[in-house]
């Protein structure tokens, strides 16, 4: 199975999200962006300039899409874009919806608070056909490079984190369940 | 965990068409229908080719023509067809 995560807007909180799946579903994490994913997630994590097309695999694509770029997003099971609530995302989000042939898309309103989800699903639910999942802000999601583990892990670590984080990652942990009933 | 690691993956992995690369291959196939286009032609010695132009310029007239061609990167020839036709457009004849 191949997952590329990508949006050409920066700060949606693709990284984070990418990394957290790759460990969840115990794939490797290729990314062409500068980050701290090797350090992260040693011996399955690679920065590459231009990444190879191999299997069982969580592509971290950020900022710019050239052919090779594409090329892997349409031979990928799926492809989720996470964005955040606010024009430029809503612009760069369809652009780059238009410019991708493969259509397994799954839409991430990322970094969600009060009425973002609402909004998003309202702007892209008159063009597009794509689940759309919610994932919440929460601070959970800037402890993950922090201690080496996902959102899924951090929340499981201990029965006081079961409770802080009930609700925090709820869509997260859908959207999930979906990706692994196609695994 | 994945049986295999990721260095084994990636020497198995397939190489992607890179933009660089896309690019550079569309360079050699325009430069290759370019040669096409020039071997399709019937190819003029290049003494019939300074014959012909002696009769409507000197030596120093055309290396002056194709400095100033090159400066525009044209061909000399070219260079010429623009100035005719410029000047054929401020007599109103073009």
């Amino acid at each position: 199975m191949r997952i590329s995560v990508i949006n050409k807007k920066g700060g949606v909180g693709k990284t984070s999200l990418a990394f957290s799946l790759a460990k969840d579903l115990e794939m490797f994490l290729l990314s062409n962006d500068d980050s701290v994913i090797e350090i992260a997630y040693p011996d399955m994590a690679k920065v590459m300039e231009t990444p190879k097309l191999i299997d069982n695999v969580v592509y971290d694509f950020g900022g710019f899409v050239d052919g090779g770029v594409m090329d892997i997003i349409n031979k990928s099971d799926f492809v989720i874009i996470p964005l955040t609530s606010d024009l430029n995302s809503f612009k760069k989000t369809v652009s780059l919806v238009n410019e991708i042939k493969n259509k397994n898309i799954i839409l991430v309103a990322n970094k969600a608070e009060k009425n973002d989800f609402a909004e998003i699903e309202e702007y892209f639910k008159t063009m597009f056909k794509f689940p759309i999942f919610e994932i919440k802000n929460s601070r959970i999601w800037k402890k993950t490079f922090e201690e080496k583990k996902s959102v899924l892990e951090i929340k499981n670590s201990s029965k006081t984190n079961k409770y802080i984080y009930r609700n925090s990652i709820n869509g997260y942990e859908k959207l999930l369940k979906l990706i692994k009933k196609e695994k | 965990m994945s049986k295999l690691s990721l260095t084994d993956a990636l020497s198995s992995g397939e190489e992607v068409q890179t933009f660089e690369k896309a690019e550079k291959k569309a360079k050699i196939l325009k430069k290759a229908s370019e040669e096409k286009k020039e071997i399709g032609r019937p190819v003029v010695p290049e003494d019939e080719k300074a014959k012909k132009r002696s009769l409507y310029y000197t030596d120093k007239e055309w290396n002056r023509i194709e400095k100033i061609a090159n400066l525009y990167d044209m061909k000399p020839a070219r260079w010429i067809k623009m100035i005719v036709e410029k000047e054929l457009r401020k007599e109103s004849l073009l």
